[in-house]
């Protein structure tokens, strides 16, 4: 209980952060639309994780098209990939988890592997 | 050339006639032949009957041509068929000369096809529209009995093409109500019918088979400077399964493509329009004569075409704009020519285009038709399923376009539906990728494996615009989140059962979140949030009621299939037996704090749990009734007596929790 609120005040206080940074892109349209931006850059930089600290094999990354040179990219077949591994277990941890924290730490959040 | 041979015009007539008769005959006994033949014994093979009573026909039309050919002879020598004989006063018929004829060439319908090809040349060609009527008076009975010969429809199409398409033009009245006479009607319907039948037809064999219409045939059609006349063909021709999808596909485009670019895609005005009764009685003919709305429904009749266009992935976007927009309407007219003139001169001048065009028709119910048929391919790993789901991103992308381009303007309301449908019909796709931005929509195979079925993955900004246009009103978003409940009680069902790592109570909720959020923007009043409830509760009650009978969740689910389901649920059949008073009645009298009890996720979240097998309702249970709960307070009062019992592995109430986060609905 104590750590979801702590990750609450950590996301309110990143996004404060965030409206205050954010003003040389496109502005979003609702606050949510923003998470889903904050989200689509989270999941990138989670499983650009997994691929450099070995959690998720080079050879598996590699045989999609959301990886190229060596680089996670952020398109259509990722958020394909990432909706049929939420459940997915990476490091003790679901992918969804991953997600969620990275999200709300956005974007602060670092690689903890 | 063949060998030339002296006949009688009449005679060849006569036989011609009693040919006709003979096919008539044998076609319409057939069936009644070959039963009695098998009921006898009979050892004569009846098999080949059809084959013969087709080759009946073609010797009617062979005939038929060399009778037309042989009357032409017979004039081109000065005969008249109504002439003077000496001693008799008025008229008599004068029977023909005999002439000679190629009887192999004439015999070969294609010399038919091309001589009414002519005959249609000669009548267009006349100024005066009653001389067309009547040069052309035989010529739909000819199409007609033409219409599976491929000899003649390719003679006639080479020589026809480019007069034929503008026979709308040629033939249409000059005065009186309707615009095209009866005859005209029936000349139109056969030049449809005839290029609908042709359109269809293939020549040769392996690699060399090909359309029976040449290219260049094909391009007059879709390059003629007439696309009015052409719409009028496709108006009075076949229903649009009766055409080839890809020439309804290039008639669309090139009518999209006219009206993108001012052409005359209006009937003409008749004569000057000297009242406003004349000027609204014309945006009534405009509307009944929509050249562009017949072509859009018949694609979308067809609907295979209507996803050639909107399903490709290099020019679909540009006609999905070019349908996605509020100018589906007859263009009005100017009132200040009018009577109202006199009305407010003054404040006219001081302000000119105060007044609103009077008079537009709306014409966008075939728009719409067309946007939902080229959502409406079966899904799977078919071509049409990917042009459908190519479909899907450009209506998406269409509409943020315009929303961006018009942000105060609502689209038409038939327009709003289309949309409306699609994302119901791809509700499960949309759930999958509302939560994540990312660089551009496209339509992919889930996992990128070509054994999986097609998919749109549309971005959330996407997503949000095409909600925000396709629900307004309260009862469309109380039926859209009826239908997410449902929905939601299959996603927990799901993750129960489904052996794969998808979240679909999850994605289910993002969505959710982003149908709420776009609500909350419209700050409807208390009194119309309640039609929104009540529209909700029957919506899902009727897809949990309309939807399970049918599915089994003992076999154990393989990927994919819990999509495949969401989607079987997207047309739920409305289920008149279910009783809906009770849960209605219920909440009406009772109020705010029964809904807000009762009516948000813990019911279909039950009623989740329950079609997963993880909860086994008492028997004695009031509020299930056919596996369908019932939101009502026994249901409250047995739900908040289990709220710790654990089902598959999380108590009820983490499950309602789990789903309530994902909705963003949490305090």
């Amino acid at each position: 209980m104590m750590r979801r609120r702590l990750a609450s005040l950590l996301a309110v206080a990143v996004c404060t952060q965030m409206l205050a940074s954010c003003t040389r892109i496109e502005p979003p349209t609702s606050p949510e639309t923003g998470e889903a931006e904050r989200r689509g850059q989270a999941l990138v930089a989670v499983v650009q994780c997994f691929v450099d600290h070995n959690v998720l094999a080079r050879s598996e990354a590699e045989s999609h098209s959301w990886f190229e040179n060596g680089k996670v990219q952020q398109t259509a077949a990722l958020v394909d990939w990432a909706s049929s591994h939420a459940e997915t277990s990476f490091s003790g941890k679901t992918l969804q988890v991953w997600e969620d924290e990275a999200t709300a730490g956005w974007p602060g959040w670092r690689c903890p592997l | 050339m063949g060998e030339f041979v002296g006949v009688d015009p009449e005679n060849l007539k006569e036989l011609t006639k009693r040919l006709e008769q003979l096919h008539e005959l044998l076609a319409r006994h057939s069936p009644l032949i070959q039963q009695k033949m098998q009921k006898w014994g009979s050892e004569v093979a009846v098999t080949s009957l059809p084959g013969l009573i087709a080759a009946a026909l073609d010797d009617v039309r062979d005939m038929d041509a060399r009778t037309t050919r042989a009357y032409e002879l017979a004039r081109q020598q000065g005969w008249s068929a109504l002439g003077r004989a000496p001693g008799v006063l008025g008229l008599t018929s004068n029977r023909p000369p005999n002439v000679r004829l190629d009887w192999e060439a004439t015999g070969q319908s294609g010399y038919q096809g091309e001589r009414d090809a002519e005959t249609l040349a000669a009548a267009l060609a006349a100024k005066d529209p009653e001389d067309a009527r009547i040069a052309l008076l035989g010529l739909p009975e000819s199409l007609r009995r033409h219409l599976a010969d491929k000899d003649y429809q390719a003679a006639f199409w080479a020589g026809a093409g480019p007069l034929a398409l503008r026979a709308a033009r040629a033939l249409y009245e000059r005065a009186g109500s309707a615009l095209f006479s009866a005859e005209s009607v029936s000349v139109l319907r056969a030049l449809g019918a005839s290029l609908a039948a042709a359109s269809q037809m293939r020549v040769g064999t392996g690699k060399d088979r090909r359309p029976l219409l040449p290219a260049a045939t094909r391009a007059t059609l879709t390059g003629s400077s007439d696309p009015w006349s052409v719409g009028m063909l496709v108006k009075y021709g076949p229903e649009g399964r009766s055409w080839d999808s890809r020439l309804l596909a290039d008639l669309t485009r090139a009518m999209l493509d006219a009206r993108a670019a001012g052409k005359t895609i209006w009937p003409p005005a008749r004569g000057k329009l000297e009242t406003d009764v004349d000027a609204s009685r014309h945006q009534r003919l405009m509307a009944e004569y929509d050249a562009v709305g017949a072509v859009l429904q018949r694609a979308a009749e067809n609907g295979m075409a209507a996803r050639h266009v909107l399903g490709d992935p290099a020019t679909g976007l540009k006609y999905a704009r070019m349908l996605v927009s509020d100018s589906w309407h007859t263009p009005g007219y100017d009132a200040s020519l009018y009577s109202s003139a006199y009305l407010d001169p003054v404040s006219r001048d001081a302000a000119p285009g105060y007044l609103e065009p009077p008079g537009k028709i709306d014409t966008s119910s075939s728009t719409a038709a067309f946007l939902k048929a080229a959502v409406s391919a079966e899904r799977g790993t078919s071509t049409d399923a990917k042009e459908s789901a190519w479909s899907v991103v450009h209506i998406a992308q269409a509409t943020a376009d315009f929303s961006k381009l018009h942000p105060q303007t609502v689209l038409p309301r038939e327009i709003r539906h289309a949309l409306i449908y699609t994302a119901d019909r791809y509700l499960p796709d949309f759930a999958a990728s509302a939560s994540h931005e990312f660089t551009a929509s496209i339509a992919m195979q889930r996992g990128e494996d070509a054994a999986n079925p097609w998919a749109p993955v549309v971005r959330p900004a996407e997503l949000e615009a095409l909600f925000g246009q396709a629900l307004q009103e309260p009862k469309e978003f109380g039926a859209y989140k009826g239908k997410m409940d449902g929905r939601i009680s299959v996603a927990v069902a799901a993750t129960i059962r489904d052996p794969s790592d998808q979240n679909y109570l999850r994605e289910m909720g993002g969505l959710y979140g982003m149908i709420q959020r776009i609500q909350g923007d419209h700050h409807f009043a208390e009194e119309q949030l309640k039609d929104e409830q009540a529209t909700r509760t029957q919506t899902a009650i009727s897809i949990i009621s309309g939807g399970f009978g049918a599915l089994s969740f003992s076999n154990p689910l393989g990927p994919g299939t819990i999509t495949q389901i969401l989607v079987a649920l997207a047309a739920p059949p409305l289920n008149a037996m279910f009783d809906t008073d009770f849960a209605l009645q219920a909440f009406k009298s009772n109020a705010d704090d029964f809904r807000a009890q009762v009516l948000h996720v813990e019911a279909p979240v039950l009623q989740g749990l329950i079609l997963a097998g993880a909860i086994n309702p008492p028997d004695d249970a009031s509020w299930v009734k056919n596996g369908v709960v019932t939101r009502t307070a026994a249901m409250a009062d047995w739900m908040s007596r289990h709220s710790d019992t654990r089902y598959s592995g999380k108590t009820f109430t983490e499950w309602v929790k789990e789903a309530q986060d994902a909705m963003r609905l949490q305090q």
